[in-house]
């Protein structure tokens, strides 16, 4: 519905411009990108403002979301459902790192091991991840987005040891972001996310 | 005079989100949320 609406808006004041189709094409997947972004930052500060933990469901936000740009990851087909997931995930996340950061703590450096290790190996075998509505055909855009998301990997673990003895909540729920971006990599993820899509799609 | 403002406030708008468009294309994907359809012209 908010699709047709955005397109409905893009073809009324277009036509006054006189564009042609392709030309409102491409601004009205701007509009769409401008526009469900901003709902879905606007949610999960409200969801996570609610459960006491914005700073670090942004901080997971955030981290996933500069890894995603460069590795894509599973999407679902609408997006209500994809929104809905996101909107759940990361207050989740921050959630869970105000709850485990103070206990979890004394082993920072095992944690951030394995998760930066199961983050290399995802990327490794699967980055960059296109989907349906976004296929990455270029050989040489797909090296890059590589290197991109390996560089992005490898500062993300430089913060990570820098600032870990000063603010480990924010660190932490930074690395669960980049967990969660690696999982959305693997093809079981994208299998999770159709079946998702199916369930939603019956009821 | 208005006509003229508001055809070019429209024509800025339009310019934004073209740049939007195009800056998202040359990514894996958004950034978060939704991945809208590709237009063709943005595909490689």
């Amino acid at each position: 519905m908010l699709e047709q609406l955005l397109n409905k808006f893009i073809t009324s004041q277009g036509s006054k411009l006189e564009m042609d189709e392709e030309k409102m094409a491409v601004a009205n997947y701007g509009l769409q990108i401008i526009v469900y972004s901003t709902i879905g930052v606007i949610l999960i500060f409200f969801i996570a403002s609610l459960l006491g933990a914005v700073m670090a469901a942004f901080a997971a936000f955030i981290t996933a979301a500069l890894l995603r740009t460069f590795s894509g990851g599973a999407h679902c087909k609408g997006p209500l459902k994809c929104m809905s997931i996101t909107c759940m995930v990361f207050p989740l996340l921050g959630v869970i790192s105000v709850n485990i950061s103070a206990s979890a703590a004394a082993y920072s450096y095992y944690t951030t091991g394995i998760i930066f290790l199961f983050a290399l190996l995802s990327f490794y075998k699967f980055a960059p991840v296109d989907c349906a509505n976004k296929p990455i055909t270029c050989s040489l855009q797909k090296k890059q987005l590589r290197l991109v998301s390996f560089s992005l990997i490898s500062i993300f673990l430089l913060l990570s040891i820098v600032f870990q003895y000063r603010y480990y909540e924010i660190v932490l729920a930074g690395q669960l972001g980049i967990l969660w971006q690696s999982l959305t990599l693997w093809p079981l993820s994208i299998k999770i996310t159709q079946r998702y899509d199916q369930l939603l799609a019956k009821n | 005079m208005f006509s003229k403002v508001k055809l070019a406030a429209l024509s800025g708008l339009f310019a934004i989100l073209s740049l939007v468009a195009f800056a998202s294309a040359a990514s894996a994907s958004v950034f978060a949320h939704y991945q809208p359809n590709l237009p063709k012209s943005l595909r490689k």
